[in-house]
């Protein structure tokens, strides 16, 4: 019989000393928790220049989305080993483009509305994509992807929320108690990066979230590789990969108008 | 497969674009890259430029690049 002490006095008998390690890893097992902190802080540009950057904003969402359909057009026939529709230099020349818009966008300065920080709810179906691709998976190539949650039709996040019951027509019942904002409220969802993981968190940076339209918002959402290795996409609405966390802001709804931008990041904690 | 049978574990070829840059707070240089998945649906993600290679972006030959898109000025 091994007798092991553990952390504050705990102690635990077993017959041996490799019983004895199985029970302190099912018992350490118990402690490690997922969690994760949205920092989300709203933007705005000064009174006399909200028309022009809103009507600049629009022509760059405009761009943004017949760039990305020619990119989508040459990626998969390259992909498919087909001559693709569009050359590469259109590819590069709308990229191109995008960048000036983004510069004349970057030149109208921003000021602060409002911060909030808050916790959120790991789903079910994120803890599995997680322990399935670190545990047993071969290959993994991370994608992430974050959107905003809108106040139609809400009701409740919970643990059961999944990827495959996001919806962004703004519906009264959604299958998840929440929707995603429309593409016309906010054009896509955005991509973090992550850091470096160190004290058991590991931080994103900020993504840059362009409101086109007036939105009651109440939270975001973090999706992540499927546990079957399906990447999540930028396109609103879309039900590719799993959700690993949703939340809402600490301090209620928050509404938001045509010239905000919202730059969220999401620290996850283990 | 039998026993004893030389295998190689699958890995996805991901081949995309660049479509942003940054840096981050180390300084390390980081790419926006969107790449189509097998199913054909486009995806992207941030990586290092250490995870990267360039590839060359082929070209259709002129007799094959008779699109009615292309026509356009």
């Amino acid at each position: 019989m091994s007798h092991i002490r553990i952390g504050l006095g705990e102690a635990i008998n077993a017959r041996s000393a490799a019983s004895a390690a199985v029970a302190i890893a099912a018992k350490l097992g118990e402690k490690v928790h997922l969690e994760g902190l949205y920092t989300v802080t709203c933007w705005a540009p000064p009174a006399h220049l909200e028309r022009e950057f809103v009507e600049l904003r629009q022509v760059h969402a405009r761009h943004e989305a017949r760039a990305a359909e020619l990119m989508a057009s040459w990626l998969s026939a390259r992909r498919a080993g087909m001559l693709p529709p569009v050359t590469f230099g259109r590819v590069q020349l709308a990229l191109a483009d995008g960048e000036r818009l983004q510069a004349d966008l970057d030149r109208i300065p921003l000021h602060e509305k409002w911060s909030d920080r808050f916790h959120n709810t790991v789903v079910t179906e994120g803890k599995n994509a997680i322990l399935t691709h670190f545990l047993k998976g071969s290959t993994y190539t991370a994608s992430q992807v974050l959107g905003l949650i809108e106040s139609t039709g809400y009701s409740a996040i919970s643990a059961t929320n999944t990827a495959a019951n996001i919806t962004a027509a703004g519906g009264g019942s959604p299958t998840n108690g929440w929707n995603e904002a429309t593409s016309s409220q906010c054009a896509a969802r955005q991509t973090p990066s992550f850091g470096t993981a160190s004290a058991g968190s590991l931080a994103a940076s900020a993504t840059s979230h362009a409101i086109l339209a007036s939105l009651t918002s109440k939270g975001a959402f973090l999706l992540a590789r499927s546990t079957a290795g399906t990447a999540p996409s930028t396109t609103v609405g879309n039900t590719n990969g799993a959700l690993y966390s949703a939340g809402l802001y600490s301090g209620g709804d928050k509404v938001l108008s045509a010239s905000d931008t919202l730059t969220p990041t999401y620290t996850a904690s283990a | 497969m039998k026993t004893g049978t030389p295998v190689r574990i699958k890995q996805p070829t991901l081949e995309g674009v660049v479509v942003k840059r940054k840096f981050d707070e180390d300084d390390n240089e980081l790419l926006l890259v969107r790449w189509a998945e097998a199913d054909g649906d486009l995806v992207e993600a941030w990586l290092q430029r250490e995870q990267l290679e360039e590839v060359v972006a082929e070209e259709p030959a002129p007799a094959q690049a008779a699109n009615p898109e292309e026509q356009q000025p």
